[in-house]
């Protein structure tokens, strides 16, 4: 039930359009806390645009997007940044700053936000670099360094606030299958790990079977599918279906 | 709806026109407290100020030189060759020392405003600011307004100075006009409200430099060709509205001092 206390982010009849293009029409969504919800749908249907919605980067044209029970669009300024330090958004091309070093990227939110002395900032941002598996690169910069390489550097940036959501957009796209699986681990790991609620945005059948504890498919602006990875292997709505059996028609080996 | 029935591109403009106008307005909320870093500042300073005066003594000097070479060419016909220091001091100062310092900068600074931020944008860094709850207005537009607000005045009264040395070496050097005269005559037409007027239009240029190719950088989308498409606008647009500008401050100046000083 949307709104429940257990639900973190709540969408209710939320549209948005982009000039004469409507991405969401009118839709209702609940994430619970301590979940992973993977949204899965097309290229362009509004994948990234919910994700940013959940977060606060945009608002609803009409309906509201709630988190933790209050409209995004009813927090003063300085208090949505506030709110916003307990996500954690891994972007889909990493959005490294290009004109920081790695350790430097996943120390920015520390140094913004903590008073913390310089000697624990680093130290806070070399732990969480080797809980992503990447060492030896503090003084690489994002150029410097492969697809893979900069979404796990993303995700030990969004992680150095130790936040309670964390929101993925698209984070196997453009890696190969070991490097795909390698992410899908690292995501769970973190999940479990930290205890967070997790969001992942993803056309990746595989990642979406392998994380979800429950997965949406948004089509022409309406979430048409909710429920669990077996619901949605079982699931006779044809738009579902013809998703997944391109999705798998278009791996390797089939 | 009316607006259905208007010209695609004329609604274009006027959704630009109504961003720019909401851009602006952010912009001005966070001039005020609390401020972004004085390191975000003193980089600007560094790129804007500091970065631009070497091309900006070049030009200034050739464009008082020249200016002596033509102003020689047509004086010395008519016997008048002393009277060419305020017909070179004063276009300099009210006319082309603010004009060509601000297409430097717009060349120099301007584009690259556009492209930086443009990049940010397209390759989602602004969301990343805004996602650790740093606001990027507050952090990389206003200290590249204010920068390049206060600073090109200064630069163009380096360029006025550069360019009325050049010209007066030139006349005294070259073409061995009496320097006491050319001095005298230079002094006698020349009023510091020609330089007050170039210090205003310097600082409108600023503004307009740094607002609209910051504009055009922040609301960038479409990839390396919406960066690029928004570079070449920002610097088109800036372009036409300086020289347009330029105009309107010129009228209104004169109007100024006829009203008041002459």
């Amino acid at each position: 039930m949307p709104g429940s206390p257990e639900s973190h982010i709540v969408f209710r009849g939320a549209w948005k359009r982009f000039d004469a293009l409507e991405i969401l029409k009118g839709v209702d969504l609940d994430v619970r806390k301590g979940q992973t919800l993977v949204i899965i749908g097309g290229s362009g249907t509004g994948k990234s645009v919910t994700l940013k919605l959940m977060i606060g980067l945009l608002s609803p044209d009409a309906g509201q997007v709630l988190f933790d029970g209050r409209a995004w669009k009813s927090y003063a300024p300085s208090e949505a940044d506030r709110q916003r330090q307990r996500f954690g958004f891994v972007f889909q091309g990493g959005a490294l700053f290009d004109s920081l070093n790695i350790i430097e990227n996943v120390a920015f939110p520390l140094r913004e936000h903590t008073r913390k002395p310089e000697q624990e900032i680093l130290a806070i941002a070399r732990r969480c670099l080797e809980s992503v598996g990447l060492t030896q690169i503090d003084h690489k910069f994002p150029a410097e360094l492969s697809g893979g390489m900069r979404k796990r550097v993303s995700l030990a940036r969004a992680l150095s606030l130790d936040p309670e959501i964390l929101l993925y957009d698209e984070p196997t796209t453009g890696l190969d299958p070991i490097n795909s699986q390698m992410i899908n681990e690292l995501i769970e790991r973190t999940h479990h790990q930290r205890h967070v609620t997790s969001v992942v945005v993803t056309h990746d059948m595989q990642s979406a079977f392998y994380l979800a504890d429950i997965i949406v498919m948004l089509y022409k602006g309406r979430f048409i599918f909710r429920g669990t990875a077996q619901e949605l292997k079982n699931s006779t709505i044809p738009e579902v279906r013809r998703f997944i059996e391109i999705s798998y028609s278009r791996e390797p080996g089939h | 709806m009316a607006g259905h029935h208007l010209p695609v591109p004329f609604m274009g403009r006027v959704r630009e026109a109504g961003r720019f106008v909401l851009f602006l307005r952010d912009v001005t909320d966070a001039l005020f407290p609390p401020y972004a870093r004085g390191a975000f500042f003193f980089q600007q300073f560094v790129i804007i100020g500091v970065k631009s005066i070497p091309i900006v003594l070049i030009v200034g000097a050739f464009v008082g030189m020249v200016l002596a070479v033509m102003t020689y060419q047509q004086f010395s016909s008519l016997g008048i060759e002393t009277m060419m220091g305020p017909f070179i001091a004063v276009p300099m100062v009210s006319q082309l020392g603010p004009i060509l310092t601000a297409l430097m900068v717009l060349c120099r600074v301007g584009s690259a405003m556009t492209a930086e931020i443009g990049t940010m944008r397209v390759t989602e860094q602004i969301d990343a600011l805004q996602c650790f709850g740093v606001n990027p207005t507050r952090n990389l537009i206003v200290p590249r307004i204010v920068c390049c607000s206060l600073l090109l005045p200064a630069l163009t009264v380096l360029s006025d100075v550069i360019g009325i040395l050049g010209g007066k070496y030139l006349a005294i050097h070259v073409y061995g006009i009496n320097e006491h005269y050319y001095t005298l005559q230079t002094l006698k037409h020349f009023m510091p409200f020609d330089i007050y007027t170039g210090i205003v239009k310097a600082f409108v240029f600023g503004l307009i430099i740094s607002s609209y190719c910051c504009f055009k950088g922040f609301h960038s989308s479409g990839g390396a060709t919406g960066v690029g498409r928004a570079i070449m606008e920002a610097v088109v647009a800036a372009f036409i509205a300086i020289i347009v500008t330029n105009f309107f401050v010129s009228l209104l100046a004169s109007h100024i001092w006829h009203a008041w000083f002459a």
